[in-house]
């Protein structure tokens, strides 16, 4: 066991760091935390427009809610889309600013090649008459997450090479203002970057579709295959095994950030067009249902401390109870530690695969309704489980999940009170002697 | 007050640890907390900059930020779970040298 640990610190933690510096990893990162106002806004209204009724309800209150909804469809759909239902494009405008930031570069010029070329890519013209113009916008969302990236990632590099190999920079005479000379410069490879999505689009236009449609076709097998329990496990391992090891879940989300928010804007989106969701594995899933208290499912564990006899324990579990609340559970992790503490190592990755399975199976038979909000990660989970599926089974699922995960790290908390009692006592008794 | 900063991966847990600390020194540490997305815009007057123990791979990059202007260190992770202020001043006074 110590061998392997050991393995882990010097060989594999130092490529995680790697990858959670590594800029464009970061940039996407940085990203689908920075977009939270959005997806936070459209998930509020994702609650209002579901109002919990079906034919059999007599509570005025709530007859009164669904009226207002079915009153009010088109604008709160319509505000719905706009936020949440425009991830992509927010997302394609999100990594390109980081990704110009981390390079110290002018920002707004690859801004406004982004949304251009995401646009110009994303939408599919169907009547641009004069005065209306008609289009078709749903690609907008997390359909369009991989465009997002094509633009945001190859596109932005395509530009920032052709700028930093001064194409097309045309000589100013001296006196020229450096910031003209400046805009100038990035002018022609603007052009360029511009002219290959106009070529893109009319390829793909004249081939009778769009060209988030034919990514799309091509990723599809792919993104069915992220939205599986074997895929929900491998995340819960992952994270939980990095945790162990003190490494934050943020180092991962470069790469999973994408799927989980790709799926819930999926879902959003079948829930305003009243079809049935097609996505089980999003990102509420994963951190009101996956990680109650934060990873490690702490919130179990620090209740299971406080009613601890060793006394260091219950001040972990007193320490730690209101952040675990909230999703965060740095106090109890380093407190108890769970960190690098092998007796611990079991119920930290288990918990959470747990949940995830569980979740997983009751969600995708449609036993529990299926995630379709964000309101915050930190929202606690018992709330957070409810507001993003508008399911009261949810909640009661919460609690089920949360006592299993007591019943899990019982009995590895009590063998490591054990220890610390025989550690104690092996102290004192070394006193004693000397 | 001398200005201290704290930063992780989205200063939520570190937001706790800078309140710790800030009470025990006093009103002698002026302590906040930043996600490693944004403490660059907050550098100016910082003497000293710690880490969380999940954040121990930012102190390369933050070195490189502040030029080693500025010392950097990551806090044990113990002492950080605790949310032990007062060892965490013993760390920061040493720093400050």
């Amino acid at each position: 066991m110590k061998k392997f640990f050991s393995f882990i610190q010097n060989k594999v933690l130092p490529v995680t760091y790697k990858l959670a510096k590594q800029r464009h990893l970061r940039a996407i990162r940085n990203t689908f935390i920075t977009i939270l106002p959005v997806t936070f806004f459209g998930g509020i209204i994702a609650v209002i427009n579901a109002a919990p009724v079906t034919d059999t309800t007599t509570n005025k209150l709530l007859l009164a809610w669904a009226s207002f909804v079915s009153n009010n469809s088109t604008i709160l759909t319509w505000l719905n889309l706009v936020t949440m239902g425009f991830m992509g494009l927010y997302v394609c405008i999100g990594i390109t600013y980081y990704l110009a930031k981390s390079y110290d570069m002018e920002v707004f010029i690859p801004v406004l090649l982004s949304i251009s070329g995401y646009m110009m890519l994303a939408v599919e013209p169907q009547e641009l008459g004069y005065g209306t113009a008609i289009t078709e916008i749903t690609y907008l969302d997390g359909k369009g997450i991989i465009l997002a990236f094509i633009i945001s990632l190859l596109g932005f590099e395509f530009y920032r090479l052709m700028k930093k190999h001064n194409l097309g920079k045309i000589k100013m005479p001296k006196g020229v203002p450096p910031a003209l000379s400046d805009s100038f410069g990035s002018l022609v490879p603007a052009l360029i970057v511009l002219a290959v999505y106009g070529i893109i689009f009319t390829i793909c236009y004249k081939c009778g579709t769009t060209f988030v449609v034919a990514v799309q076709n091509l990723m599809s097998p792919m993104i069915s295959a992220a939205d599986s329990v074997w895929f929900a496990i491998l995340v819960a391992f992952l994270l939980s095994f990095g945790w162990f090891f003190g490494i934050h879940d943020t180092c991962f989300s470069g790469f999973i950030s994408p799927i989980e928010y790709g799926n819930l804007s999926l879902n959003a989106a079948a829930l305003a067009a009243g079809t049935a969701l097609p996505c089980v594995f999003t990102v509420s899933f994963w951190c009101y249902f996956g990680i109650i208290g934060g990873l490690g499912n702490c919130l179990a564990l620090s209740i299971l401390c406080m009613t601890s006899k060793n006394k260091q324990i219950k001040v972990v579990g007193r320490l730690g109870i209101v952040p675990a609340f909230f999703g965060i559970s740095e106090p109890v992790t380093f407190g108890l530690p769970i960190m690098l503490n092998p007796i611990m190592f079991i119920p930290c990755i288990l918990t959470s695969i747990a949940n995830v399975i569980i979740t997983f199976v009751l969600m995708a038979t449609n036993i529990v309704g299926r995630t379709h909000a964000l309101l915050s990660y930190n929202m606690p989970s018992i709330f957070g489980a409810y507001f993003s599926t508008s399911d009261f089974k949810a909640v009661i699922l919460i609690i089920v999940l949360f006592v299993l995960d007591m019943l899990i790290y019982f009995p590895f908390l009590k063998a490591y009170e054990r220890q610390l009692e025989k550690e104690g006592e092996a102290e004192t008794e070394e006193t004693v002697t000397a | 007050m001398t200005k201290i900063m704290l930063v992780c991966c989205f200063g939520m847990s570190t937001s706790l640890m800078a309140q710790s600390i800030e009470e025990e020194s006093g009103g002698e540490y002026e302590v906040h907390a930043y996600g490693d997305n944004e403490y660059q815009e907050h550098l100016d007057g910082v003497k000293a900059i710690l880490v969380g123990p999940q954040g121990k791979h930012l102190i390369y990059g933050i070195q490189k930020t502040v030029d080693y202007k500025i010392p950097v260190e990551s806090i044990e992770p113990r002492t950080y779970g605790m949310l032990d202020g007062a060892k965490v001043i013993n760390q920061i006074k040493r720093m400050l040298g």
